[in-house]
């Protein structure tokens, strides 16, 4: 049995009155329903759940080739990427690299070694090869090397190279070291 | 009647099981029950214009989904999307932050302008306790009071006993009355 409390009355008619002219007024518009809006399929629904590494690695490869793309571009093709020097070669400029590999002995033994610092010695030459400073200008002997006679300059350091005087200094350096050590 | 429901029968999700006249009969069925549908929504909106608009979303998922759900109590089930339909935009309005209209006055055409401005203001109290209420009192009270269900059909709506739908619906009409009363007692003083 319902109970309804004393007094609702009044609020059930004023419920009652407001919802009869909305009614009213809703059925007199007429009702048609709208379809409902059908469901765009995104992106990501096309993805099955569980690819995600699939994606990812595609992903990566992706970025991979835009990557290699880009630096073509940059470089207007392989052809003018520089060859890279061979780690070996570029650590044989080094004294300690190469007398790393051969008894200390030997080493000291052999006499005058040949040129075993080839870029140091190419990049000397090259300097060497500069553009002598203009002739005529009086020479100072006590001048620093850098006013001195470029010609008697030019004479001594191709002499220390050609001799590989810096070398063996080093090379004699080392010895004592090691004796002493 | 026919020609609506006809018209609206288009916008079914089609279903090879159904047969058209399956159909036909769906959305008829369902359409016999848009003026409760939004007689509800006015209960849980508080104003004609959005229980329209509401009653037009709960019919578009209705429909949509009928021939899937297949509902053995087609009133239960189309309430019940009702409700929950007016729960979202509750929801999403308290997110956004945007009141709820407790009273719309266009919703009501009062005869004298005396008369009017009185029965608004008793209506306004009035929608203003029901708003108050909790969800649980709520339900049941619109659905009572707003779509005129029986405790039956809104224990079936709700999916709980007649006798808890009892027990709220006099909870709920006993804080509304409080509340009335309550404003017109600080009126009149």
């Amino acid at each position: 049995m319902e109970k309804i409390p004393e007094g609702w009355s009044e609020i059930a008619a004023l419920i009652q009155e407001e919802k009869n002219k909305a009614l009213d007024d809703f059925q007199r518009r007429g009702f048609v329903p709208a379809a409902a809006p059908r469901r765009r399929a995104s992106l990501l629904s096309l993805f099955k759940p569980g690819m995600g590494p699939a994606l990812a690695a595609m992903a990566a490869s992706l970025l991979l080739a835009a990557g290699l793309v880009s630096f073509w571009l940059l470089r207007s093709g392989w052809r003018n990427v520089p060859a890279a020097p061979v780690l070996n070669d570029i650590l044989q400029g080094s004294i300690l690299y190469r007398a790393a590999g051969q008894p200390e002995a030997k080493s000291s033994e052999a006499g005058p070694p040949g040129p075993s610092a080839p870029y140091f010695t190419a990049w000397a030459a090259a300097g060497l090869e500069r553009t002598a400073i203009a002739a005529g200008e009086p020479i100072d002997p006590s001048a620093p090397v850098e006013h001195a006679d470029p010609g008697e300059v030019r004479q001594k350091i191709g002499k220390v190279i050609r001799e590989n005087t810096l070398e063996r200094l080093l090379a004699r350096f080392r010895e004592i070291h090691n004796k002493e050590a | 009647m026919r020609e609506t429901a006809l018209a609206i029968e288009g916008t079914m999700t089609g279903s090879p099981d159904l047969t058209m006249q399956e159909r036909e009969r769906g959305a008829q069925e369902l359409l016999a029950f848009r003026g409760r549908v939004f007689c509800l929504c006015l209960g849980f909106a508080g104003n004609a214009a959005d229980a329209h608009d509401l009653a037009q979303e709960t019919f578009a998922k209705a429909l949509a989904h009928f021939d899937q759900d297949r509902p053995d109590n087609p009133q239960a089930w189309i309430l019940r999307i009702a409700r929950n339909t007016c729960l979202d935009l509750a929801r999403r309005r308290k997110t956004r932050g945007v009141q709820i209209a407790v009273f719309d006055a266009a919703a009501v055409d009062w005869s004298t302008p005396e008369s009017h401005a009185g029965r608004e203001d008793e209506i306004r109290v009035v929608r203003k306790a029901i708003a108050g209420l909790p969800r649980r009192l709520r339900d049941v009270l619109v659905m009572r009071e707003y779509a005129e269900l029986s405790y039956q059909e809104i224990a079936q709506a709700l999916r709980i006993s007649s006798g808890t739908v009892m027990s709220r619906l006099n909870r709920a009409r006993q804080a509304v009355l409080h509340f009335y009363r309550e404003e017109h007692h600080g009126k009149n003083t």
